[in-house]
């Protein structure tokens, strides 16, 4: 993790959406446990913030590589919200706004705003930069909050079954990394 | 003596069979199958003999493919949420193959 953000710092300085997935965990060791319709409404946020990011980076990237990996977060993140919102529906569990949530969209809305500011192979590192440190919040985060607080047992199944999915996308952000920066 | 030999022989074909289910799969023409979930090939590591069928399975929430590592001995291409593909392997040899979609996704074939 300490790896993983000083690659993404000195690589971009875009970590305001990780922030937010920090003080997810810091907030948890407050006692602000979050609740089943919360940890909806925050795998939700997190969803959509990649996904809005993988829209920018199709249209922005400079690499195929950069754009065909960025396809890949809109595809995956979007079929896990698809399958997020479906599960929510069965359960009766509507997506609850909180305060991890609402910071991590305004935080995502600062993150977009460096985004686009760089362009071409600055813009790749910066935002696989940003994947690869996002993922691994998320990984972080599902492990160490969501899954531990989420209440109903279908809820914490499947947050354990997304979990080699970020997994996955970590990894393959971070190989990309590896190549971009063996192209220098 | 003949048909005792043979009764031998045949009880010991069976023993064999029991031990090992996959050649009764295969003479009963079921394909051994590969399942895709969770972002994984379960099991990673399959063992067929040579003319077997294997079927990917993809139980996941996104497509998959199974693709040799070579990207010569096989190519599934895209295996839609839901839908399977499978091949008749001919040529013995060890097979690593991965999605070309998740690249951390991997699995290795060996045909006996």
């Amino acid at each position: 993790m300490g790896l993983n953000l000083r690659r993404a710092g000195t690589a971009s300085g875009v970590l305001l959406c990780i922030a937010g997935l920090t003080l997810l965990t810091n907030g948890n060791a407050a006692g602000t446990a979050p609740t089943d319709p919360q940890i909806v409404g925050i795998v939700v946020a997190a969803n959509q913030i990649d996904i809005d990011a993988g829209r920018l980076a199709v249209k922005k990237a400079k690499s195929q590589q950069v754009r065909d990996f960025a396809q890949q977060m809109i595809t995956d993140h979007g079929a896990l919200q698809k399958s997020v919102f479906d599960l929510g529906a069965k359960l009766s569990v509507k997506p609850e706004e909180s305060d991890t949530s609402r910071s991590l969209k305004s935080q995502a809305e600062e993150t977009t705003a460096k985004l686009k500011g760089l362009e071409g192979a600055a813009f790749d590192k910066a935002y696989v930069a940003h994947e690869a440190a996002y993922h691994q919040a998320v990984i972080d985060a599902t492990s160490s909050v969501l899954i531990p607080n989420a209440s109903n047992a279908e809820l914490k199944s499947a947050l354990q079954s997304a979990a080699p999915l970020f997994q996955g996308h970590l990894e393959h952000a971070r190989r990309i990394q590896s190549e971009l920066g063996s192209k220098n | 003596m003949l048909r005792l030999a043979a009764a031998i022989s045949v009880l010991l074909v069976k023993a064999a069979t029991a031990r090992d289910p996959a050649p009764l799969q295969q003479r009963d023409g079921k394909a051994q199958v590969v399942r895709i979930e969770n972002f994984g090939f379960q099991p990673e590591i399959l063992t067929v003999p040579r003319g077997a069928t294997v079927e990917w399975k993809n139980a996941d929430i996104v497509p998959h493919t199974a693709t040799s590592v070579d990207k010569k001995a096989f190519d599934s291409g895209q295996i839609p949420n839901g839908g399977s593909w499978h091949i008749t392997v001919k040529e013995p040899g060890t097979f690593e193959y991965q999605c070309t979609l998740h690249p951390n996704m991997k699995g290795t074939l060996v045909v006996r």
